[in-house]
Parts: structure tokens; C-alpha cells; sequence
């Protein structure tokens, strides 16, 4: 059988099932709220919602992979790319752009104009450590792991705390091989 | 400080404009399944479980009246029980879920319960209870939703989600029970 194309997000985004744009972003403003009571310390929250992250990255790759059919990325630049332009938009409906690429090609800004998870929040002076986008951090590390890359990702920029768009750093620290659970020659 | 430095944004998060886009699906199914994964680490029963589970959607449906009143509803508030609860099942319903729900009915044993059915909520599309969870329903979350909006409405409830088996489906249909509080069928029974 042919190869299929590649599809583009917005193709992709057009052809799976959608719900209420706000369901979606007060329900995550209901997790946060929860952990917020729950663990009190602005850094708990930061750390837990990265690990939810980490854990909804972990199977997202999966139906990201089976639905948008993209190839094996050549280089971590095509992987930034796809991020940006398939993976965000099939998942959150919005595109990111990717800047500020560093010397070796390791290390890139995704600068989000829209990002759907903010909608009506406002951060109270209580709680100005806070990443209230964390989750993203983790899902982009966990996805990517599963993937064979390791990285790490962090927020440079963020709007709820006085700067003028998102910026999430993506660095790639390494390629891990495929392991295989079994040997070849048994 | 909050608002200052923004170029592109508005200057107060009141005014922008309120968007009617959509997400997909399984983006919402990973973050309904991460609160529930994460809620089920912070207790020791079932019972303590859906409380959190409901907490968490009584947030959400306070936030969803006051934003349904502006952009639904012109600002009217209702003030009959017919009035909220068909405002739920088509309303909140429809704009939350994609459709109204599929059906409203009052209880025959009490005076003071409705039901409103559906025969698969959103929220438990992909979720499966092992056995020894018993009774559980992460519908509890719906639940939540309902009690919000019907208590900041003026319309006090306890509100819960059961499982009801139905012949010949393989799933079992959700009802979300309504029980109102007393105050709320005095007034109703006042205004004639």
C-alpha cells in the first residue's frame, strides 16, 4: 500500500471530534484550583501539573501519531515544526511559531499568540510563582520521550505574568536509541 | 503586575472578547482522565472521590452560568424551576456537550426531584469502571456542573449522577438526579 501523505493540522483538526471550547478551559481551571487548595506551595502546583503533563504526553503521542500520519522527523528542527503547526492545532486548535533557534539546532522557542488554556484567567497576587500553563511543558517532554528524545522544556515568557505573549523553550538534551525488549537473534 | 507590558492583549482579561471556538475531544478526554487519576491519589473512598469530582464541577458551572447569562440569555435570570431546569437540559446542555440532553423528567416518588438523562455523557466516553469501584460515575463531574449552575441561580440542590441500566444497551444510561432544597419549592409554590 502507497504511503499516505502526511496531512496538515488544520485537516487533521477539521476531522476529529471537538467539544466547547470553554468546557475545556474551565475544566483545566478547575484542576488547577484543586491543586492549588490541595498543595498550597506555588512550586508543588508547578511541579504536579508538569507531571500530568508528563502523563497525558506519554499516550497523546499515540493518537497524535495515528491520526496525523506524519513521517519519522529528520532532524529536532522538522520535530519543532510539527509540534507547532500539526500537533498543537490537532490537539488545541491553535498553530505556535517557531523562533530563536540556538547555534546547533538543539534548542527553540514555540511562541503561542492564542493559547486556549488562559482564556478569562487571571493569576492573584498569591499565586505569582505560578506556571498556570505547566501541563503544556509536560505533555510537549512526555510525547517527545516517547519518541526518543529527551528534553526539557520551560516558559520564558508568559502573559499571565505581565510579559505580551507565551514563549515555551524546548531544548533537546538527547537521542535516546530504540530499545528493544527482546534480541534480534533469539 | 498583571496588564502592564502587554501590547498586543487587552488590558483588562473582562474584555476580551469571548471566543467560540472548539477543541478536540481527546485533548478534553487526557485532562478528564489526568483530574480523575489525580483526585483518586488524594482520597481513600469512592464517596470521597465524587465530592472532589462534583467540587470540581460546581466551579465549573458557576463560571458557565454567569457566561451563558451574558451571551445566551441577554442578562435575564431566571426565576421559575421550570425555567432553570429547561435552561439546563437545552441551554447548558447544548453548549457544553454539542446537544440538549436527552431528556428531562420529574421524579414520581418526591415532589422535589427531576431527572435528566442521557444515555452516554461526554465526560465517560472513554472511561471505563473496574468492578470494585461499585457505583462510581465520573458523571459526578456533570453533577457538579448542574449544582453550580442551579445554586448560583437561586435554585439551591443536591445534585448527583447515577448509573441506570437499560435493556437491550450494552451501557448503561446516566441520570442526573436534581433534589431541591426545600426553600426552593415553598418559593415555587408561592409564585403559583
Amino acid at each position: 500500500m502507497a504511503p499516505v501523505a502526511p496531512r496538515s493540522g488544520e485537516a487533521v483538526f477539521a476531522s476529529v471530534e471537538r467539544v466547547n471550547a470553554e468546557l475545556f478551559t474551565l475544566t483545566y481551571g478547575a484542576i488547577v484550583r484543586q491543586l492549588l487548595t490541595d498543595l498550597e506551595e506555588v512550586e508543588e502546583v508547578n511541579k504536579q501539573l508538569d507531571q500530568m503533563g508528563y502523563n497525558i504526553g506519554i499516550r497523546l503521542i499515540d493518537e497524535f501519531l495515528a491520526k496525523s500520519n506524519v513521517s519519522r522527523c529528520v532532524d529536532f528542527k522538522e520535530t519543532a515544526e510539527v509540534i507547532a503547526k500539526v500537533g498543537l492545532k490537532m490537539f488545541l486548535g491553535v498553530t505556535a511559531s517557531v523562533t530563536n533557534w540556538d547555534a546547533d539546532g538543539s534548542s527553540c522557542s514555540l511562541i503561542l499568540e492564542d493559547n486556549p488554556l488562559v482564556d478569562f484567567v487571571e493569576l492573584p497576587d498569591t499565586c505569582q510563582g505560578l506556571y498556570y500553563c505547566n501541563i503544556l511543558n509536560g505533555v510537549i517532554r512526555g510525547a517527545l520521550e516517547m519518541v526518543s528524545m529527551k528534553t526539557e522544556v520551560n516558559w520564558v515568557r508568559d502573559m499571565l505574568r505581565g510579559d505580551d505573549t507565551y514563549e515555551l523553550r524546548v531544548k533537546l538534551l538527547k537521542q535516546v536509541p530504540e530499545e528493544y525488549p527482546y534480541k534480534d537473534d533469539e | 503586575m498583571i496588564g502592564v507590558g502587554k501590547i498586543k492583549q487587552y488590558s483588562n482579561v473582562l474584555e476580551k472578547p469571548l471566543s467560540r471556538e472548539s477543541r478536540s475531544l481527546s485533548a478534553f478526554a487526557f485532562l478528564f482522565s489526568e483530574m480523575v487519576q489525580y483526585n483518586q491519589t488524594q482520597v481513600d473512598n469512592i464517596a470521597e472521590l465524587e465530592r472532589r469530582l462534583e467540587d470540581a464541577g460546581y466551579s465549573v458551572g458557576a463560571r458557565v452560568l454567569e457566561l451563558l447569562c451574558n451571551r445566551e440569555k441577554g442578562n435575564r435570570r431566571e426565576t421559575r424551576l421550570l425555567g432553570i431546569l429547561s435552561f439546563v437540559h437545552s441551554t447548558v446542555w447544548k453548549v457544553l456537550f454539542g446537544k440538549v440532553a436527552d431528556s428531562l423528567e420529574k421524579g414520581t416518588e418526591h415532589e422535589d426531584e427531576y431527572m435528566i438523562s442521557e444515555k452516554e455523557l461526554l465526560v465517560n466516553r472513554f472511561i471505563s469502571i473496574p468492578k470494585d469501584m461499585g457505583a462510581f460515575n465520573c458523571g459526578a463531574f456533570v453533577a457538579g456542573i448542574v449544582r453550580g449552575v442551579l445554586d448560583n441561580s437561586g435554585f439551591p440542590a443536591v445534585v448527583t449522577a447515577h448509573f441506570v441500566p437499560m435493556e437491550g444497551q450494552q451501557r448503561p444510561r446516566t441520570t442526573i438526579l436534581i433534589k431541591f432544597a426545600e426553600e426552593v419549592l415553598r418559593r415555587e409554590a408561592r409564585l403559583g
